[in-house]
């Protein structure tokens, strides 16, 4: 018998049993659709969050003194030093700046408003190397920086906060810690999948770290050295030649470090783990769904045991009634899995619409379901319709 | 054509084994029309299978067309029995949920003809045993005599060398009986080999040699002299209604006996 006839007599035989043949789907449908709507936003939350990772940290890594481990605790926690920073900037070729932060806590009031804030000191460099989108006015100069000038740039939030939402805040005075000073500029708000899900927002204060250094006194404590290297750097090499550095500056302390990249990294293998993890949970939903297909085809080969005797007597062949059944199986778990990729699309949109991002609904990953599906039909359907085509003709048509 | 040599059957059920057919032998040749007759029990249907190829001998040999069955595999029985074998049963087994001419499609799906050829074909089959204005109508919106008669057009459908009947007349009354007989002896005048089981021996009357089988055993085998036409009997059914009906009386339940006895010389 060709494929095409096959077919249409496995249809007309799910057909006539309609209601039967929906409820076996159900398990398949379910199973299909929430693997692929969890695969979809799982990978397509995943590219969302390293594409924009990368573009706003790529080529930054952080030193730290110590080294993580199980004695992190006992180690001795040297301070970087001035040195330091200025080393790595000239002596490794692939590090474009190196720069650390100095903060304070800080009340700051504008008109009636007062808030407690973090004030960091930042160097001038630190605005182009490591990305500070400026909405209104600008960042500060290097003689500004130098000269220690009352200057503050706002993050988007603290304006928010101090001024309300829309209004451009340069040209305003506000008072730090009972020190006035100038804003001349306001960062952009954060943008992206991860800004609107956190609903964050950029709360700083970036004044000069000039200010900051005469304010605090000398010998403040460096904690962290942030680095910025050059356009298509190895990161992992940079890091180990800032280390090794910084250890030589420091004979006997340890030191260690972190790129943003290993970063994006990790949270990447986190993700691919939970998706993962929620996939296979669906996925025992399929099984499920295989085991109600095995059964009600063995339902249905009892009930049409006389068919099948009917069938061999006319001229069926074993292979012809294996077939036969094989592909009524393989029908109902093909049409529950595109029912599933079909009932996943909606939810898969709807999240991708919401947190902005573009999810993986590929052809690949469909042809991959429906090629699953498929493979659970013939797992499951195989039994049923070699018991089929085992049957002898004569006890067959002697059923009743 | 065909040839049973010392063929015995047996059944086994669990401890019990039931003998079947005990030493069958049988020789029938190529265009004949036989009826195999016999009580209940005896051993027909058990024959009829072994004959269609739907069940194995225990011991003894089957000849079908020069080769033995036992020699053939499953595969090679399935295309016998599809393209040389056309079954009747008593019960007609069609497929309830198809109409007449799916039915008669079946067999020719199997044998791989396709489209347009199997279409034509199953209609002329249809058209050949007198439903050509039925065959959008599935099993249950006909009536007996028409449901045995797409199965006969089922089993002529793929032009086979012989057509195996087991009882085709059991379930139907004696007018529509006697049409199917007719059907039979149509077909034989065509070249088929034609094998019909039946008990009842008003059956047996249209055939050319009757086998009689009495416990799993063949007790006679004999030509019949001058069988019935189908055909002349229908005109003499006819007749008769029409003399009840002109008598204003209903018609009798063994109407068929006066006049077949009134045909006289048929075999015993
Ligand atoms: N599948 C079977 N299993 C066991 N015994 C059977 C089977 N088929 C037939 N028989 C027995 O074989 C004998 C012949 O049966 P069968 O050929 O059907 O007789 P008939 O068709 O002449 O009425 C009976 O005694 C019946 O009980
Ligand atoms: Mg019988």
């Amino acid at each position: 018998m060709n494929f095409l006839e096959t077919l249409s007599v496995a249809w007309d035989a799910l057909r006539a049993n309609k209601m039967r043949s929906l409820l076996t789907m159900l398990g398949i449908i379910i199973g299909v659709g929430s693997v692929v709507a969890i695969f979809a936003i799982g990978r397509g939350a995943g590219a969302a969050i390293t594409g924009e990772l990368q573009g706003l940290g790529s080529g930054q890594m952080i030193l730290q003194a110590g080294r993580p481990g199980p004695n992190s605790q006992n180690q001795r926690l040297e301070s970087f030093t001035e040195k330091d920073v200025k080393d790595l900037e000239t002596l490794i070729p692939d590090i474009q700046a190196a720069v650390y932060s100095l903060g304070m806590p800080g009340t700051v009031k504008y008109n009636r408003e007062t808030v407690a804030a973090g004030i960091q000191g930042q160097f001038a460099k630190a605005g182009l190397a490591f990305g500070i989108k400026i909405d209104k006015g600008r960042w500060f100069s290097e003689a500004e920086d130098a000269s220690g000038s009352r200057i503050v740039i706002l993050g988007s939030g603290a304006a928010k906060t101090l001024f309300g939402e829309g209004v451009n805040p340069v040209g305003n005075v506000i008072s730090i810690n009972g020190i006035s000073f100038d804003v001349i500029g306001m960062t952009e708000k954060p943008t992206g999948m991860l800004a609107s899900m956190a609903g964050a927002e950029d709360n700083s204060y970036y004044v000069p770290i000039g200010f900051m250094k005469r304010q605090l006194g000398p010998n403040q404590r460096i904690n962290q050295v942030m680095i910025k290297a050059k356009d298509g750097a190895d990161s992992k090499a940079v890091i180990a030649d800032a280390v090794a550095l910084v250890e030589r500056n420091h004979p006997g302390a340890q030191f260690s470090g972190q790129s943003f990249d290993q970063l994006v990294g990790v949270i990447n293998t986190v993700l691919n783990l939970v998706t993962g993890v929620l996939s296979a949970v669906a996925g025992i939903s399929l099984v499920v769904g295989g085991v109600g297909i095995m059964n009600i085809m063995l339902v249905s080969v009892t009930e049409r045991t006389r068919e099948i005797g009917i069938r061999k007597a006319i001229g069926a062949s074993y292979s012809d009634i294996l077939t036969q059944f094989l592909i009524e199986a393989v029908l109902l778990s093909l049409i529950g899995g595109a029912t599933g990729v079909l009932l996943a699309a909606a939810p898969v949109f709807a999240v991708g619409y919401f947190l902005k991002i573009s999810l993986l609904l590929d052809w690949m990953s469909v042809s991959l379901a429906l090629g699953f599906s498929a493979a659970v039909g013939i797992i499951f359907g195989v039994y049923p319709a070699a018991k089929a085509a085992r049957l002898d003709p004569i006890d067959a048509l002697r059923y009743e | 054509m065909i040839k049973l040599v010392n063929v015995r059957k047996v059944y086994r059920m669990g401890q019990t084994e039931v003998e079947a057919l005990k030493d069958i032998n049988m020789h029938i040749a190529a265009g004949e029309l036989v009826a195999i007759m016999g009580p209940s029990g005896s051993g027909k249907s058990t024959l009829m299978n072994i004959l269609g190829c739907l069940d194995r001998v225990t011991e003894g040999t089957y000849e079908l067309d020069g080769r033995l069955v036992s020699d053939r595999d499953e595969r090679d029985l399935a295309k016998v029995r599809n393209r040389h074998l056309g079954f009747v049963f008593q019960t007609f087994n069609l497929l309830p949920r198809m109409t007449a001419l799916r039915n008669v499609e079946q067999p020719l799906l199997y044998a791989g003809v396709s489209g347009r050829e199997r279409r034509q074909r199953a209609e002329a089959a249809l058209q050949r045993v007198g439903l050509g204005d039925r065959m959008h109508h599935r099993p249950n919106e006909l009536s007996g005599g028409q449901r045995q008669r797409v199965s006969i057009a089922r089993a002529l459908v793929n032009r086979p060398s012989i057509i195996l009947a087991d009882e085709p007349t059991g379930a139907l009354d004696s007018r529509t009986g006697e049409e199917i007989m007719g059907l039979f002896q149509e077909l034989h005048a065509d070249g088929a080999t034609v094998i019909v089981v039946t008990h009842e021996p008003d059956v047996a009357e249209h055939v050319n040699r009757i086998i009689r089988v009495r416990d799993g055993r063949i007790v006679s085998d004999q030509p019949v002299a001058s069988p019935v036409r189908a055909a002349d009997r229908l005109r003499e059914l006819m007749q008769h209604a029409e003399g009840v009906a002109a008598g204003e009386s209903a018609a009798s339940p063994n109407a068929v006996g006066p006049t077949a006895a009134g045909e006289g010389a048929t075999a015993s």
